[in-house]
């Protein structure tokens, strides 16, 4: 009898939303804290994406459009609207802005969903989702998923912020936590100001900390976001309590430069060109040559069929490295997107590692 | 219809010979009856069989949502025929026989995969997904590669379900099209997607894994997990059940106001298709009656709707519920060993591990196609003892079994005297 085989179909056992432009219109603005506030977007179509994603807002600022990445903050259970919780940084000059320009009714473009930070891949696992400053909004995302679901799953939500005021959806949260019988909300802060009252964790991140906090760290699979000094910190102090890093994840939450489409380089000529490692060789590509010929020169023979892109025989797996490519159909949407080549077509644009295909 | 299909010919009765054993079985064979030993055991019939049966009634495929994308496909074996169906870059579903104009090595070795071109393996010969030849090597000047496009097959989609046919010319299917259509398309089955799947082969000619499907006689006796969800009554006005009649009957009242057909489709004996309710407090083919998955189907919003239960001749059921789709396929392999396909289907949304868990959802089935395997080889290793003698059906519970057993011979009849269409399909 064939196993069950529940990963080897065309359709994903996750389904992960298609990365698509998206024309937004601010429809809400709420304010959180001194220097945090939520904008709501509406979206054309229905844009829906996995809680813990994040999105690029192209930002129409006067001296040209700025494009930066945002964690979303909503859970994504209503197709059609997200909501991203912005930190307007005393540096971020896009971010200032923000606060400044959008208004209710604003229309502006965006791209996402990305990343794969996200709990939807890690079903039935104890979690703690822990952020600090606006690191929190991805934790905030999953969480308002666990619950709009009405999941009852072991899960540890830890906030970290600068003073009890910088605590983000304080009322909501407590709304949540009366809901979810299964959730453990701990909120830690760095200072307390005289003459106010904290009953919380006080002090920054440490193992002594922490682990008061979640005493079962090293059992749960860590979802982490904030400073980076913070989740380097967080991260060593899971590994010293025996979690396994592979279930510690991290996310650098924004404002982060979008990546930017890689210039190609400028081809270079013979002996002095990129080199291609291939099958445990490394040899030097030849400007104008594809692959295929390259390769030959070097003593490995690619499969090849048609040489000119039609037939997909010579195609590999391009693991590092940019190439330019004409085929003519000869590979599927798909597989380009995979990260395969044909190589009877391409010509190197950098320093290149080829695999051949599983 | 694609324009490369074979054009539909006048009819001008082809007729075939028939092996002797074929024959004499079918003069020995008796209405009402299991067939005669030769039909389940003997090589010669199974050759007929695949003749008058497999290459030229429609086989299920599978489903549609198994080739979201241009360039997913999927390959089968019919007996001696390797196919391949595929979708084109307009998005349109095509098959063709898995067979290269060269020198006919098969193009696709996988069970399925994703292609932007057909490329032989053997000498690279490359056809685009329309099965237009396209590119050659070394083949020289009069060679017109517009002489050698693959082959087509048949194909069509009801409402997500891929059917093939062999034949030049397919008998009709829009009987069963229309007929099943508004069972099924509240369950969108377009927007589903495969969880699990499991073949397994069983040792027992393909009209007898049929025709323990087509009975509930057993269950009581053979299916305590399917018995959690499962009402073994056939028809809705089934006297001997009671309880489920009580059941049927609300049940009706309900589906009534949701628009949800649910009364027997007169499909004759080519093809049966009903709503039936599970057992009170059931709603899904679980363990423990439970829904397999959070999400329901397409826009449904009732969760207890048991199951539209379809048939059709001569290789596929399926189980469609408010939360998921179940398709069987058989495939022969031999008299004697059979194929045997499952696919599970949720939402196309649903998220693995929250909104379902594969184990769950399928082990009622697994555990019963292992009880219906080892059932069927039992009938099998019987059935070819020199002692067999072929007994009576139960008009109550097997009647589906009569309608089965008289559709086949009457396939067989008609192979012989070249009629394409049923002489029984209006019964």
């Amino acid at each position: 009898m064939t196993a069950l085989n529940p990963h080897a179909f065309p359709k994903r056992a996750v389904p992960v939303p298609a990365i698509q432009e998206i024309a937004l219109e601010v429809i809400e603005i709420r304010r959180e804290t001194a220097d945090i506030v939520s904008f709501t977007f509406g979206t054309d179509g229905d844009f829906r994406h996995l809680p813990g994603q994040a999105v690029a807002l192209n930002l129409p600022m006067q001296d040209g459009v700025a494009t930066r990445m945002f964690t979303i903050a909503s859970a994504g259970l209503t197709p059609g609207s997200f909501t991203v919780t912005m930190k307007a940084a005393a540096s971020g000059h896009a971010t200032q802005w923000a606060h400044a320009a959008l208004t209710p009714g604003t229309r502006l473009s965006a791209r996402g969903p990305f990343g794969h930070f996200s709990l939807a891949f890690h079903p039935g696992e104890p979690l703690l989702l822990i952020g600090g400053g606006s690191g929190f909004t991805p934790m905030m995302s999953m969480l308002r998923w666990l619950h709009g679901r009405g999941e009852h799953v072991d899960v540890v939500v830890a906030q970290f912020a600068h003073a009890s005021e910088d605590l983000l959806f304080a009322d909501e949260l407590t709304q949540i936590d009366r809901e979810m019988p299964h959730l453990h909300r701990v909120d830690c802060v760095s200072t307390v100001p005289e003459g106010s009252a904290w009953s919380g964790y006080r002090g920054r991140v440490s193992r002594a900390l922490l682990r008061s906090m979640v005493p079962d760290l090293a059992r749960r699979r860590v979802f982490c976001c904030g400073p980076e000094g913070f989740m380097a910190e967080v991260g060593k102090i899971h590994r010293a309590e025996g979690g396994d890093p592979a279930r510690f994840l991290t996310e650098s939450f924004g404002p982060t430069k979008a990546p930017a489409p890689a210039e190609p380089t400028e081809p270079v000529a013979p002996g002095t060109g990129h080199k291609i490692s291939y099958r445990g060789k490394s040899f030097d590509a030849i400007a104008g040559q594809p692959l295929t010929a390259v390769a030959a020169r070097a003593g490995l023979r690619i499969p090849t069929g048609c040489g000119e892109g039609q037939c997909g025989t010579c195609r590999l797996r391009l693991t590092e490295g940019q190439v330019e490519m004409h085929h003519q159909g000869g590979l599927s949407a798909r597989d380009e997107a995979a990260g395969y080549i044909l190589a009877c077509c391409s010509t190197a644009k950098s320093d290149l590692s080829l695999e051949d295909p599983a | 219809m694609p324009s490369q299909m074979p054009s539909n010919r006048p009819a001008q009765p082809q007729t075939h010979m028939l092996s002797d054993t074929t024959r004499a079985a079918l003069a020995e064979s008796r209405p009402g009856h299991a067939l005669p030993r030769a039909f389940y055991t003997d090589q010669a019939v199974f050759e007929d069989d695949m003749n008058a049966v497999f290459y030229r009634e429609w086989l299920f495929v599978g489903p549609e949502c198994e080739l979201p994308e241009p360039g997913d496909y999927v390959t089968l074996q019919v007996h001696e025929a390797p196919v391949i169906v595929l979708r084109d870059n307009d998005g349109q579903l095509r098959a063709f026989h898995n067979s290269c104009r060269h020198r006919g090595s098969t193009l696709c070795q996988k069970e399925r995969g994703n292609a932007a071109r057909l490329v032989c393996p053997y000498h690279q010969w490359t056809y685009d997904l329309t099965g237009k030849l396209i590119v050659t090597r070394f083949m020289g000047g009069d060679f017109d590669p517009k002489d050698f496009p693959l082959k087509p097959v048949h194909v069509t989609s009801i409402e997500g379900l891929v059917y093939i046919c062999l034949a030049e010319t397919p008998p009709d299917i829009e009987n069963f099209r229309a007929a099943i259509t508004p069972y099924i398309a509240p369950h969108e089955p377009r927007k589903t997607k495969i969880v699990a799947e499991s073949t397994i082969v069983e040792e027992a000619n393909w009209k007898l894994v049929i025709e323990n499907n087509r009975e509930c006689y057993h269950c009581a006796g053979a299916h305590p997990e399917l018995l959690v969800s499962l009402v073994e009554m056939a028809l809705p006005n089934d006297q001997r059940f009671a309880d489920e009649f009580r059941i049927m009957e609300q049940k009706a009242r309900e589906w009534d106001a949701l628009n949800l057909p649910h009364a027997p489709v007169d499909g004759g004996v080519e093809f049966r298709c009903i709503r039936l309710p599970f057992r009170e407090g059931a709603y899904s083919m679980t363990m423990d009656g439970q829904p397999a998955s959070k999400k329901l189907l397409g826009e449904l919003t009732e969760p207890d709707l048991g199951s539209v239960r379809a048939f059709r001749v001569p290789n596929n059921w399926h189980h469609f519920l408010s939360e998921m789709i179940i398709h069987f396929r058989i495939l022969p392999l031999g008299p004697n060993r059979t194929e045997v396909r499952t696919v599970w289907m949720v939402h196309e949304d649903a998220i693995e591990g929250w909104d379902y868990d594969v184990d769950r959802l399928s082990e009622v089935w697994v555990a019963t196609n292992a009880q219906d395997k080892e059932l069927a080889e039992n009938n099998q290793k019987g059935v070819t003892s020199p002692s067999y003698t072929p007994g009576p059906y139960s008009e109550i519970s097997e009647f589906m079994l009569i309608n089965f057993t008289e559709w086949y011979r009457d396939c067989l009849s008609r192979y012989e005297a070249g009629d394409t269409e049923s002489r029984t399909a209006a019964e």
